[in-house]
């Protein structure tokens, strides 16, 4: 699995507080499954969440999340979204993106919209799904195309102020 | 120490990840700090190894603005200007970034204190002065001659 697969699985299921059912309109006894994905379906009861599954079988969370991913796309599994969607805070809400443009457009000119959209590329990141912790390095990204370094610097500054109201 | 910098050195060591800051004289003194205290011998100590270092870069006609060391179980990163270098004390660098924009912005906020220029101006020699007087040993020289012009 590549790590942008993994990165996909971890936007379903940010985090391992989320507790899986089993469907009880598709039930399991009917598929055909893999024998790890059988220790996955014997641990779910609706309570169990999904790091006491990790903890309780011999399989790293590398092994195990694609498995559980699978069962979900089966439609073997169910489980409840409001539990598993990570917490909205983390990441920024995307009219900081149009600050940040408003800001850099007066360093570089029309052109910081793309560069930034650039930049998000090049960090593998978008807009919607942006954590507040990778914004400093975004900003430092960025700030290398301002050639002048007091300018560069009067932008790590406003952007500075910015951050700290995230 | 004025009250503003004691603000921008303590919104640095409130990075998480941070324990200490310290901007060091270029006679290796402790002119303000915040955080974890550090004997102004040991410091003095890094600063000078610091400056040699930065010494034998400008011999070879490139400037050296920022350092990255591991020294007394820290890692420490240096930002050099020409009257004083802040020394930033990590034990983890997941913030990286953020210490470096807001190393920067302190900088900037320092150099523009008239109190705090006259002061370091007056109790510190310039950089270029020390460099220019430096003796490098005869290992310095060698390396000095390995670094690319």
């Amino acid at each position: 699995m590549t790590s942008s697969e993994m990165e996909q699985i971890r936007r379903i299921f940010p985090d391992n507080n989320v507790i899986f059912k089993l469907n009880p309109d598709k039930p399991a006894s009917n598929a055909k499954l893999k024998s790890a994905e059988w220790q996955i379906i014997l641990q779910i009861d609706g309570k169990k969440k999904l790091q006491d599954i990790i903890d309780t079988l011999t399989l790293s969370e590398d092994e195990i999340l694609p498995l559980v991913f699978n069962l979900c796309q089966k439609e073997l599994l169910v489980f409840d979204q409001s539990v598993s969607v990570a917490p909205p805070q983390n990441y920024v809400d995307i009219s900081f993106f149009n600050q940040l443009a408003d800001t850099l457009v007066n360093y570089i000119g029309p052109v910081a919209s793309y560069v930034i959209n650039d930049v998000l590329l090049e960090l593998n990141e978008q807009q919607d799904q942006f954590l507040k912790e990778k914004v400093p390095l975004l900003i430092e990204t960025l700030s290398q195309e301002i050639v002048d370094e007091a300018k560069r610097v009067k932008f790590q500054k406003e952007m500075l102020g910015i951050i700290k109201n995230l | 120490m004025s009250t503003d910098i004691s603000k921008w050195l303590q919104d640095i060591v409130d990075i998480k990840g941070v324990t200490g800051v310290f901007v060091v004289s270029n006679r290796g003194q402790i002119v303000a700090h915040a955080g974890v205290k550090i004997e102004t011998g040991k410091i003095g100590r890094i600063a000078d190894r610091i400056l040699r270092i930065e010494g034998a870069f400008r011999r070879k006609g490139q400037s050296l603005k920022e350092i990255d060391i591991i020294a007394s179980n820290y890692r420490i990163i240096g930002m050099m200007r020409e009257y004083f270098t802040i020394f930033t004390l990590c034990n983890s660098t997941d913030a990286l970034p953020l210490i470096r924009i807001t190393l920067n912005v302190t900088i900037a906020h320092l150099l523009e204190d008239k109190k705090f220029n006259k002061f370091i101006t007056k109790s510190g020699t310039s950089k270029t002065q020390i460099i220019n007087r430096a003796v490098f040993n005869k290992d310095e020289t060698k390396l000095i001659s390995k670094l690319q012009r």
